[in-house]
């Protein structure tokens, strides 16, 4: 009874953090656990192989889980928890420093089906909230939605995740996009400071020069012949105003109040999981 | 050639702008020119035709603008323009007055001595040309200052009653509010001003060598020691005779007094928000012209290719002249510039990305 009892109070999550294909390089954790049974075993090791490469590409964690029982819970909170818990209960000792608004320097994807709310799911983690924007994430869902529908799910997870680290790759190494990470952030503050002093320069060798050409190009006055009038030599004879007409003009709405433009923007969408952890993410229904 | 000879000493007498006199450089007496009788300046002017004649008989015409005389002191021969009054003698330095040529209508009515000695007109000339950065440096040199000279230019003076009517069209404009609306109320009318003046030897330069508008600027003289003509004032600068039509130069001057007399008279038309001239006319009466030399310290230096002329005005110093610009020290102000905005800007935007 008490080990019944014991074994059915164990964590939820207890047996399925258990993975064959699991390893932690350098840092970067990569697994493949396919709790809903939906894959091969020469696919999970297919997935296995692509999270490995993945990893090495872009230097993160890449991770695929396909869920049978949310236990009631949202793909998006199922996911959350699972992965919290991979970074911070399970013992092992990831990188979760706070030196990044993030608190948390350990970057990773998670790619999920989730079986028992029929959805396909990135939640990502650390800096890839940045590399992958919302409207990205919906394109790479997009990618498997096509193969979800048939029950090809191995290849749906292929293409999502293929499309996934594409975009990773280029935002992380090939564009210094607003990614919010310090080295990109001052890299393009410096190249901001340098054209502003290069700009700044030229405007003032532009006003220098042009001041000094006019100045020193400045030609003599010829002196007005009055300067040879005796101050007692010149009389008024007369002086008269003859009043001719006046008119008005009107300026309408001249004093009325203008309206004020008003505009308004959505902000990128992250949030914190129930451990209080940020995460990205988001899904498509299958 | 007309000389001036100490009574003490027999030394060669120059004028001196500082003593205002006719100075022995030995003895240091001082002399007015009153004080010699000119014995080739005759109380009744000799008409044209005998001055040319003897004109041709003190030099031998070289051609037709150029005549060379002797000097008496040197027997250098000096080559002068034919409208060349006075000179100085290339050999010895001596200054030569041709005396034979300044008489009848080429003999002028008046002097104006100088009052800046050569010394003075080095010393403005040397802080005009200091006051610029761009100038080469070559406008500094030794070379350059040492060409200075004096000279007496001619010119009529014209003494003018200047009678003149303006029209002015005027606006008085005040508004108010009605509702949202801004209105404007425009008062308009015409206002005449009637005046005159009298313009007192305004001078327009006779000088067809000198431009016109340089020598407007070089204005104005200060009259107070203005002398009856004396060949004495001009011994040790060189000096020309008019070259130039009286009427023309005449005709200058009165369009000069007209401009002179319009904003005399737009001054009484009193403050308005808007005012535009619509009519001026200009009378003169009682023109009276006189010839004079005027002192004027005068030096050249050509520049690439373009020839700047500065004047010294003989009696108040003024230094005029258009100052040339040396592209190369134009450039290097500039990128000096752009160096201390680029540093500067570069400081300022590092240590707030730091903070």
């Amino acid at each position: 009874m008490i080990v019944i009892v014991f074994s059915m109070s164990l964590p939820v999550f207890a047996d399925i953090y258990y993975s064959e294909y699991q390893k932690n390089i350098e840092g970067n954790l990569i697994g493949v656990w396919d709790n809903a049974d939906i894959l091969t075993s020469n696919e999970e090791s297919k997935l296995y192989d692509l999270a490995q490469d993945y990893a090495a590409k872009c230097d993160i964690s890449v991770l695929f889980m396909t869920v049978s029982d949310a236990k009631g819970k949202s793909t998006e909170k199922y996911s959350d928890d699972f992965y919290d818990h991979l970074l911070y209960d399970s013992g092992v000792q990831y990188n979760t420093s706070q030196n990044n608004k993030w608190k948390n320097d350990n970057p990773g994807i998670l790619f999920v089906i989730d079986m028992d709310n029929r959805m396909s799911y990135i939640n990502t983690s650390a800096d890839v909230i940045d590399w992958l924007s919302d409207r990205e994430i919906d394109s790479c869902l997009t990618a498997g939605d096509s193969y979800l529908g048939r029950g090809d799910y191995y290849t749906a997870l292929v293409k999502i995740a293929d499309e996934s680290i594409s975009n990773i790759y280029h935002w992380k190494y090939e564009d210094t996009r607003s990614n919010n990470s310090s080295s990109s952030v001052s890299s393009v503050r410096f190249r901001i400071n340098w054209f502003l002093s290069l700009v700044i320069g030229l405007v003032v060798a532009l006003f220098t020069g042009t001041r000094s050409y006019i100045k020193e190009n400045k030609a003599n006055v010829p002196v007005s012949s009055n300067v040879y009038v005796k101050s007692n030599e010149f009389k008024v004879l007369n002086r008269e105003e003859r009043y001719l007409r006046t008119y008005e003009t009107v300026d309408r709405d001249y004093y009325k109040p203008k309206s004020s433009d008003s505009s308004s923007h959505s902000s990128g969408s992250s949030h914190h999981s129930s451990g209080g952890h940020s995460h990205g993410g988001g899904g498509h229904h299958f | 050639m007309q000389k001036y000879y100490c009574k003490n000493c027999g030394a060669e007498l120059y004028w001196d702008a500082n003593s205002q006199s006719l100075k022995c450089e030995y003895c240091d007496n001082e002399y007015l020119p009153s004080d010699f009788e000119d014995a080739s300046l005759s109380k009744n002017p000799v008409k044209s035709e005998e001055a040319n004649k003897q004109y041709t008989s003190a030099g031998q015409d070289l051609s037709d603008d150029m005549v060379v005389y002797k000097c008496n002191n040197c027997s250098g021969e000096v080559i002068a323009d034919k409208k060349t009054v006075a000179t100085v003698c290339p050999y010895c330095g001596r200054a030569l007055s041709i005396t034979s040529k300044i008489v009848g209508e080429f003999r002028p009515d008046l002097v104006l001595p100088f009052k800046i000695g050569k010394d003075k007109a080095v010393s403005a000339y040397e802080e005009y040309v200091s006051k610029s950065h761009l100038t080469p440096k070559e406008f500094r040199s030794n070379r350059v200052i040492s060409k200075i000279q004096g000279m007496y230019v001619p010119y009529y003076l014209v003494t003018d009653t200047a009678q003149g009517d303006i029209v002015y069209n005027c606006e008085k404009v005040w508004s108010r509010r009605s509702g949202y609306d801004k209105v404007v109320t425009h008062k308009v009318y015409d206002v005449y001003v009637s005046g005159v003046a009298r313009f007192r030897q305004v001078p327009g330069d006779a000088s067809e060598k000198l431009n016109d508008t340089f020598m407007d600027t070089i204005e104005p003289f200060d009259y107070s020691t203005i002398s009856s003509f004396n060949p004495g004032y001009m011994a040790g600068f060189i000096a020309d005779i008019a070259d130039v039509d009286k009427k023309s130069v005449v005709d200058r001057i009165l369009e000069k007094i007209k401009k002179g007399l319009l904003p005399l008279l737009s001054e009484e038309v009193g403050y308005w928000n808007t005012k535009s001239l619509k009519s001026y006319t200009c009378n003169h009466k009682g023109i009276k012209s006189e010839y004079a030399m005027l002192p004027i310290w005068i030096v050249s230096e050509e520049y690439q290719g373009t020839i700047y002329t500065f004047g010294v005005n003989g009696v108040t110093g003024k230094v005029v002249g258009k100052l040339p610009l040396s592209k190369s020290l134009l450039a290097g102000k500039a990128g000096i510039a752009f160096a201390i905005g680029f540093v500067a800007t570069a400081l300022v935007t590092g240590i707030s990305s730091i903070l």
